[in-house]
């Protein structure tokens, strides 16, 4: 009889590990920054990245199809295909998403500009970045991802400046993916 | 006389009640303990476990990488437009192409900067060529004077990237031995590809088909594609030796536009009769075939550098 309880005691105590399928695992947040990295990855293979950073409505000074905010709440850039990737990777999924850019100003700041944001990330999210190189003659895209005839340097409310004018390069950008369980 | 060397209730050979209840409380002890210790060293089994299979990427490598990956590609693109316009000579190319890679660093280092590494990439060696270039579209693929059909574009070449065309159908063939036709010689061995109305034929041991539909055909010779489709087939010089020249044959049946750089670099200081000099085309125009960067970071841990060759359109080995 007392050994059963003591060995009904035991199980008890084996159970309290650090592999419970809970959202603060270590693995979980490995795993998810490893499917942000291959997402931006390919992002950058299949020449999406790009397009959705210059998503820019340059007389409204926002990306295009957003809320008064300026950000994208419910979704990767609509109609785009870095848009697409997003949500079949994460929203579809219950991850959700912060997508930040941050850029260099002339004055030797980093300023940052909010593509996608479902919220305040959790204590247990994982960011993953990429660097974007944008040049004089890259050329701002409309709604419905079609290449528009406005380049960067052309462009009036784009919100990072050439801070390189004596070279072809325009700016750097990283693009930072925020992901946490929702 | 009383017996006074036993406890009440105890008779001699057995063990006392209390005895027996001592036993049980201290056996229970024991046993509770045992079974907490094992479950102590179960946990840091597991524990030890957990922590030997997370990531292996301690020192921060991977992150170098991909900031040395993200330098060729960003100076890679910076390459083509300076082609384009700095073009007058070797040196103006060469100044420029330095600055445009000392302002990406200076960016990019920042950027590296506030995820606390000390990042910087600078221009190692360059490698100067030649730009040969048809814009007009509706140009025969001739020599600048017109007087030849099959003549030699360039010799002594060792490298060619970015080389792509758009034809139209206007002037093609339709088969047979007129064909325009596009040739790669050593000297010894050949390479060649035919374009006609409906297909490009290549020739790399076997002759082997990639079809072309509607009215132009972009072939990314370099790319191995035509109309954006795959075809195995093209794979630029494939088994010819360096140094090599490229060769145009029956121009007159082609129409449209080319481009290519190669690592000549004495094409364009001294053009042949067959390149227009005022404008025009086909024109030969100073480039850079190629550049080699040194990439460096250091964090607290780990001081990575590495050479790399920026050579965007380079057909893969």
């Amino acid at each position: 009889m007392l050994l059963l309880a003591s060995i009904v005691f035991a199980l008890q105590v084996t159970a309290v590990t650090p592999l419970t399928a809970s959202t603060s695992s270590q693995h979980i947040e490995n795993q998810q920054a490893g499917v942000a990295r291959g997402l931006l990855a390919s992002a950058v293979a299949n020449d999406s990245l790009k397009p959705a950073v210059l998503y820019w409505n340059d007389s409204r000074g926002a990306f295009h199809g957003t809320s008064a905010r300026g950000y994208y709440a419910n979704g990767g850039p609509s109609n785009t295909t870095f848009g697409r990737m997003l949500n079949r990777t994460f929203r579809d999924r219950g991850i959700a998403v912060d997508v930040n850019v941050y850029y260099l100003t002339s004055g030797d700041t980093r300023r940052q500009q909010e593509m996608v944001n479902f919220g305040e990330p959790s204590d247990n999210a994982v960011g993953v970045r990429q660097m974007v190189t944008l040049y004089d003659n890259d050329t701002l895209y409309e709604p419905g991802g079609i290449k528009g005839n406005t380049t960067v340097s052309e462009a009036s409310g784009f919100y990072a400046d050439d801070i390189a004018p004596d070279s072809p390069v325009y700016n750097v950008l990283v693009v930072e993916v925020v992901v946490w369980r929702m | 006389m009383a017996d006074v060397g036993r406890p009440v209730g105890t008779t001699d050979g057995q063990v006392s009640d209390r005895d027996r209840g001592q036993l049980i409380l201290v056996g229970g002890l024991a046993l509770a303990v045992t079974f907490v210790a094992l479950a102590l060293v179960l946990n840091t089994a597991i524990y030890t476990e957990n922590l030997a299979t997370r990531g292996s990427d301690l020192a921060g490598g991977a992150a170098a990488i991909e900031f040395t990956d993200a330098a060729v590609d960003g100076i890679g693109g910076a390459i083509e437009p300076i082609n384009h316009n700095h073009n007058d000579s070797h040196e103006t190319l060469a100044s420029n192409l330095t600055t445009a890679v000392d302002d990406w660093s200076t960016i990019a280092g920042q950027h590296a900067a506030f995820s606390g590494r000390s990042a910087n990439v600078s221009v190692a060696a360059i490698t100067n060529g030649t730009r040969i270039e048809q814009t007009n579209r509706s140009r025969e693929f001739t020599n600048a004077s017109k007087d030849a059909t099959d003549w030699t574009l360039v010799e002594d070449v060792e490298h060619t990237r970015e080389f792509r065309m758009n034809v139209s159908d206007d002037k093609l063939e339709t088969d047979g031995p007129d064909a325009f036709n596009v040739t790669v010689t050593d000297g010894t061995t050949t390479w060649w590809f035919n374009v006609t109305e409906d297909a490009v034929f290549i020739d790399n041991g076997t002759i082997t088909e990639c079809s072309t539909t509607g009215s132009s055909a972009w072939i990314n010779v370099t790319a191995g594609q035509v109309n954006g489709t795959e075809c195995s087939a093209m794979r630029f010089a494939e088994g010819i030796s360096t140094p090599y020249r490229i060769e145009f044959k029956n121009g007159n049946n082609a129409e449209g536009t080319y481009t290519l750089i190669v690592d000549n670099s004495s094409l364009a200081p001294s053009p042949t009769g067959d390149y227009e000099t005022s404008g025009g085309s086909p024109f030969a125009e100073h480039a850079i075939y190629s550049t080699t960067i040194r990439v460096t970071v250091v964090t607290d841990q780990l001081r990575y550098a590495s050479n790399r060759t920026v050579a965007p359109g380079e057909p893969d080995e």
